[in-house]
C-alpha cells in the first residue's frame, strides 16, 4: 500500500475509534471530558515512563488508563464533593494533570524520550516511517496496527455492553432502579476513552483526537434519532474527514492532521443545513 | 394487619450533608392509590427517589413488603418528572418503553416474544402504539408523559411511583391515566404519585403523604386532607389555599 493509503486508514481507525466513544461522551454532556482526558494522560504516559524505564505498548496504554480514569474520577470528586460546576471541574482536573506531565518531561528530560511536540502535535504524515515487522516481512505502520487493536476493543466492549451504556446514558436513574451497575459504566467508558485517546494521540496529535471525539458525533447528532445510526454515521464521517482532510492538506501543501480536523468541521457546518425532516 | 407495600421509618434523606427531608415515617397498605402533596421544593421527587432506594439516607429505611427495598428494586417501577428527562437523546418511542424490559439484559440474552408483547400492550394502554416510531422530542407534553407511563406499565411492576404525571397534560389524558391507575388497583397494584391539583386530589387518591420538608401528615385521604393539615403544609403560602381549604369543607359537610 502507498504511503497516502496508510495515512488514509490510520486516521479513518483513529477517527472510527473516537467517533464510537464520542458518541457515548456527547450524549452524556461530557465532550470536554474527552478533551481533558486526552490531555492528562500525558503524565500517566511519562510517568509510566519513569517507572518502567520503557515505552512499550502495554505500558503507555497502562499509565494511560489510570490516569484517565483518575481524571474522570477527580472531576467526579470535585464536581460532587467540592461543589464545583462540571465544567470547571474537568477544567482544573486536566489542566493540572496536564501541567504535571509537562514538568515530569522537563525535569526528566535526559531521560525521556517522548518529545513535547510530538506529543501535542503530532503528526500523521509520519506514521509510515515507523512500521512494524512481521517475520520478514513490512507489515505496514504501527500506529494503524495499535489503532485496529484498539478500534477491535471498542467494538467488542461496546457491543457487549449496547443495553447498559444506553440506558446509563438516557436515564441513570431507571438504570439504577432496574440494577444496572452505572459507576461501573461510566468507568468502562472512561477506559475507553483513555486508551482510544493515547492510541489515537501518538499518530494524530492531541488536537486531532479532541477533534475526532467531539465533532463527527455531535454531526451525527445533528443527522439522526437513533442511537445505532448514531454511533454508524459518526464513524461514516470520521472516515470522510479522514480521506477529504488527506487530500485537502496535500493540495494546499499543509499539516495532515489540521486538514482532517478542518474536514470535520466542515462536515458537521453541512449537517446543520440537513433538515430535521430528512434526520434518519 | 397485612404488610404495607411501602414502609417508609424515620427517614432523613441529605443532599450533600444537607438534610432535605427529616423523620420521614409512613405507610402505605398494597393495593392503593396514593399521592405525595406539597409545595415546590419540598421534598416530594427526594422522597420517591428515596422510596426506590436510589438516594442514600442519613437515617431510617424503607421497606417494600417488609423487605429493604434494595433486594425489591425490581418490583417498582418509576416515572420521571418530565423535567428531568433528556429529550434529545437519540431514542425512539418505543425504545424508552423497551427499556423497562431489557435495559439490564445482558447482550447475550435477546428480546424475547413476551418482552415485545409486554411494550406493545403497554404502549397500546396508553393509547401512543401508532407514535411507537416517533422520536421523544416530536411529541406533545402529554404524549410524553404517557411514553414513561407505557415504560413503567412494561415493568409490569407491583408498586407504581410516578413523579407528577399529569402535568401539563390535557383533561383526556388525565382522565385516561386516572382510568389506567384504577385498572391498576383492580389488580392490586399499588400507585403512588406526586400530584399538585389539590381540587381533583380527594377524587383520585385513596391515600394521601402531605410533606413540606417534614412530613405532615399521612393516611386514608377522608381523614387525612383536612384544612389544618393543608394549611401546615402549604405553611398558609398559597392564595389558592383558603379556597381549596373551603371547598374540602363543603365536602367534609356534604360527606
Ligand atoms: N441533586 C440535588 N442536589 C442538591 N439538592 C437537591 C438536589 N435535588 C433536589 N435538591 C433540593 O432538595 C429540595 C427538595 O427537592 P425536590 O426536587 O425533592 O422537591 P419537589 O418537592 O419535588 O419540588 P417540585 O414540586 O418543584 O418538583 C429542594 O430544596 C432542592 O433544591
Ligand atoms: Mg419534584
Amino acid at each position: 500500500m502507498s504511503d497516502a493509503t496508510w495515512i488514509i486508514a490510520t486516521g479513518a481507525l483513529a477517527g472510527i475509534s473516537c467517533a464510537l466513544v464520542g458518541t457515548f461522551l456527547v450524549l452524556r454532556r461530557l465532550s470536554m471530558l474527552g478533551d481533558a482526558i486526552s490531555h492528562s494522560v500525558l503524565a500517566g504516559l511519562v510517568s509510566g515512563f519513569l517507572l518502567t524505564g520503557s515505552r512499550s505498548l502495554p505500558i503507555m496504554f497502562i499509565g494511560a488508563i489510570a490516569v484517565g480514569i483518575l481524571t474522570a474520577f477527580i472531576t467526579n470528586l470535585l464536581h460532587e464533593r467540592g461543589k464545583l460546576q462540571q465544567d470547571a471541574s474537568i477544567g482544573i482536573t486536566f489542566t493540572w494533570l496536564f501541567a504535571l506531565g509537562v514538568i515530569l518531561i522537563s525535569a526528566f528530560a535526559g531521560q525521556v524520550d517522548l518529545d513535547q511536540d510530538c506529543v501535542l502535535f503530532g503528526e500523521i504524515a509520519f506514521t509510515p516511517l515507523d512500521t512494524v515487522m512481521f517475520g520478514n516481512t513490512d507489515i505496514g505502520p504501527r500506529a494503524f496496527w495499535t489503532l485496529l487493536l484498539v478500534l477491535s476493543v471498542n467494538l467488542l466492549t461496546i457491543g457487549a455492553g449496547y443495553r447498559q451504556l444506553k440506558v446509563c446514558s438516557f436515564d441513570p436513574t431507571l438504570a439504577r432502579s432496574l440494577g444496572v451497575k452505572v459507576t461501573f459504566w461510566h468507568y468502562v467508558l472512561m477506559t475507553l476513552v483513555s486508551l482510544t485517546t493515547v492510541a489515537a494521540f501518538e499518530a494524530v496529535g492531541s488536537i486531532l483526537v479532541v477533534a475526532l471525539l467531539v465533532v463527527p458525533a455531535n454531526a451525527a447528532f445533528l443527522l439522526t434519532h437513533r442511537l445505532g445510526n448514531m454511533l454508524a454515521i459518526a464513524s461514516l464521517i470520521a472516515v470522510i474527514a479522514s480521506f477529504s482532510g488527506y487530500h485537502l492538506a496535500v493540495h494546499f501543501d499543509a499539516s495532515i492532521s489540521a486538514g482532517m480536523a478542518l474536514s470535520a468541521g466542515l462536515l458537521l457546518a453541512l449537517s446543520l443545513f440537513v433538515p430535521r425532516g430528512l434526520r434518519s | 394487619m397485612s404488610i404495607p407495600a411501602v414502609e417508609v421509618h424515620d427517614l432523613t434523606v441529605a443532599y450533600r450533608q444537607r438534610p432535605v427531608l427529616w423523620d420521614i415515617d409512613f405507610s402505605i397498605p398494597e393495593g392503593c392509590l396514593a399521592a405525595v402533596v406539597g409545595p415546590n421544593g419540598a421534598g416530594k421527587s427526594t422522597l420517591l427517589k428515596a422510596v426506590m432506594g436510589l438516594l442514600p439516607s442519613t437515617s431510617g429505611y424503607v421497606n417494600i413488603f417488609g423487605e429493604p427495598v434494595l433486594n425489591k428494586r425490581s418490583i417498582i417501577a418509576y416515572v420521571p418528572q418530565r423535567e428531568e428527562v433528556d429529550w434529545d437523546f437519540p431514542i425512539t418511542v418505543q425504545e424508552v418503553v423497551m427499556m423497562g424490559r431489557t435495559g439490564r439484559l445482558p447482550f447475550w440474552r435477546r428480546v424475547s416474544t413476551h418482552d415485545r408483547n409486554m411494550v406493545e400492550q403497554a404502549l397500546t394502554e396508553v393509547g401512543i402504539f401508532d407514535l411507537k416510531h416517533r422520536h421523544i422530542s416530536e411529541l406533545s407534553g402529554g404524549q410524553q408523559q404517557r411514553v414513561f407511563i407505557a415504560r413503567a406499565l412494561a415493568q409490569d411492576a407491583a408498586i407504581y411511583l410516578m413523579d407528577e404525571p399529569f402535568a401539563g397534560v390535557d383533561a383526556a389524558t388525565e382522565k385516561a391515566v386516572i382510568e389506567l391507575f384504577r385498572k391498576l388497583k383492580a389488580a392490586r397494584k399499588t400507585v403512588i404519585c406526586v400530584h399538585h391539583d389539590l381540587h381533583t386530589l380527594a377524587d383520585y387518591f385513596d391515600y394521601v403523604v402531605l410533606v413540606n420538608l417534614r412530613l405532615v401528615a399521612a393516611g386514608q385521604t377522608s381523614a387525612t386532607l383536612t384544612p389544618e393539615n393543608l394549611n401546615k403544609t402549604y405553611g398558609g403560602r398559597l392564595g389558592l389555599l383558603s379556597e381549596i381549604t373551603e371547598r374540602v369543607r363543603k365536602r367534609q359537610v356534604d360527606m
